[in-house]
């Protein structure tokens, strides 16, 4: 059992983090929160660790999300403020790049249902379909269909904003 | 000709079906122009998202070796079990705590039995009671027969009220002695503080102890009365009156008024115990009962009364319920 965990902590630890990160947004909190996954894995010898592995995360995810809203209320409380987006200062050009691309794919997943984004990630993390429509609650029939419209509400999100900052770029110019 | 819905090629792509499904796609594909552009451009749609979501991934992965994690677990289970002893003992201290409380609470809250027996202002019936109390013993009692303490009534017929025996405690011993008096075995005291009495006593009601003394009968207002117990003095007149009373905490205090020397020798005879006492218009005095005793000096000469207080309580208390006496 042992054996079975230490293997799949080595080959899924890292599509576990990514999972998470698209949920929280934050590297370090993912990690985090990826290897309390693997503890609570080792403490609890599921039968079937993978599949438990990415509920769990989800699980997590979507607590840290709550704590994350209230934390967020807490703080316009205490400032009496809206908070403010913070922007790093970037270090180098690819940086920025790289950051900018980010945010917009992260709007665009946003812009999914929590249906559809939930089936996507757990798709991209490399769940089956049967494995996806265990933890989502769909038949694993409808995995496909719900697969097939996020990818597509995805990839147009992300080209919707593609073509505004392209827009607003020659406004500017 | 069917055409392969876009979501069986979906799952195509995504190895979702099984082999006789995928021979079947394929075949078709192959024949199929319309079906194969659909393919591609899923297939493109596919890395493209694939693509994207790379994009929003972390720079970089930090991972702790595996063992590690296990130790985590280890600490975590060992703090767990630390907490689980802690709430374990804290559970069992606050229960303990709880019902020593609770007993205390029951304790404090219950009326002691001798309170319950009399009360400050006695009823007509217990002086009947009294007086039965201080007939003579008749002869065929035995000499040492088994008797209530304190001023717990006792029914014309001699029985013990079922719920004052249980309360009243052990019963003490009284040797029958003249007049009526009752001379208790050893030292009674009917409760913590009381003073050791020695010499012919009687145990009398309130009534009886106002009419023998013929005067005011001095206690400390507003605190029940347990006994009150009256000796001739050798001289005649007034008699040395003790009154005792308990104090809610369960302490006993005993007001004693008589000739000054008969007083004085009273309280010299009370180890341990401090007492309050009054000559006349003399400042009150405080301090152990010798120094009662030896600091009111007319006390030895006989002639006056003294009123004084003692008790298992501080010289001020005494000196506080000294103030209250009526």
């Amino acid at each position: 059992m042992r054996d079975e965990l230490e293997t799949l902590y080595q080959t899924t630890y890292a599509a576990v983090v990514r999972f998470l990160y698209r949920k929280v947004w934050d590297a370090d909190r993912a990690e985090d929160l990826a290897q309390e996954v693997f503890v609570r894995a080792m403490a609890h010898h599921p039968e079937k660790p993978r599949a438990w592995v990415f509920a769990v995360a989800a699980n997590l995810a979507r607590d840290e999300a709550r704590a994350a809203v209230r934390r967020k209320r807490h703080l316009t409380l205490l400032s009496g403020e809206p908070t403010q987006r913070h922007v790093a200062e970037p270090e180098a050009e690819d940086n920025v790049e790289h950051d900018e691309k980010m945010a917009k794919v992260r709007r665009a997943l946003d812009a999914l249902t929590p249906r559809d984004r939930e089936v996507l990630l757990l798709w991209d993390a490399g769940m089956s379909y049967p494995e996806i429509a265990a933890q989502t609650g769909l038949a694993v029939g409808a995995v496909g269909t719900t697969l097939a419209r996020a990818r597509k509400r995805l990839v147009e999100a992300h080209d919707r904003m593609e073509r505004g900052d392209v827009r607003g770029h020659a406004a500017h110019s | 000709m069917r055409h392969i819905p876009e979501e069986e090629l979906h799952a195509y792509l995504d190895q979702a079906l099984s082999r006789s499904q995928c021979v079947e796609i394929e075949h078709h594909v192959s024949e199929c122009v319309e079906c194969r552009r659909e393919r591609d451009a899923i297939a493109a749609l596919r890395d493209r998202t694939t693509a994207l979501l790379v994009t929003a991934s972390p720079r970089w992965i930090r991972s702790r070796p595996y063992p590690q994690l296990a130790e985590v677990l280890l600490e975590r289970r060992d703090r767990q079990r630390r907490w689980r002893r802690v709430a374990w003992a804290a559970s069992l201290v606050g229960a303990v705590g709880l019902g020593w409380g609770v007993s205390r609470w029951q304790g404090a809250d219950a009326v002691p039995p001798a309170a319950v027996a009399t009360s400050p202002v006695p009823r007509a019936d217990d002086s009947i009671q009294n007086a039965s109390r201080s007939e003579p013993a008749p002869a065929s009692t035995p000499s040492r027969a088994l008797k209530p303490a304190g001023s717990t009534p006792i029914r014309p017929d001699g029985d013990l009220p079922r719920a004052t025996q249980e309360s009243a405690g052990p019963p003490k011993p009284v040797v029958p002695a003249p007049n009526g008096a009752e001379l208790l075995a050893s030292g009674d005291a009917g409760g913590r503080g009381a003073p050791v009495f020695d010499g012919v006593w009687r145990t009398v009601s309130w009534d009886g102890a106002s009419e023998s003394s013929g005067a005011w009968i001095p206690r400390v207002e507003g605190v029940p009365v347990v006994q009150v117990k009256v000796r001739q003095t050798p001289h005649g007149g007034r008699p040395l009156t003790v009154v005792t009373q308990q104090l809610a905490s369960g302490e006993v205090i005993s007001t004693v008024e008589g000739p000054a020397a008969e007083v004085a020798s009273l309280l010299s005879r009370q180890p341990g115990q401090s007492a309050a006492a009054e000559l006349q218009d003399l400042p009150l005095a405080a301090g152990t009962p010798e120094e009662a005793s030896t600091s009111s000096g007319p006390v030895q000469s006989g002639a006056p009364r003294t009123l004084a207080i003692v008790g298992k309580l501080p010289p001020d208390s005494l000196k506080a319920f000294m103030l209250k006496v009526r």
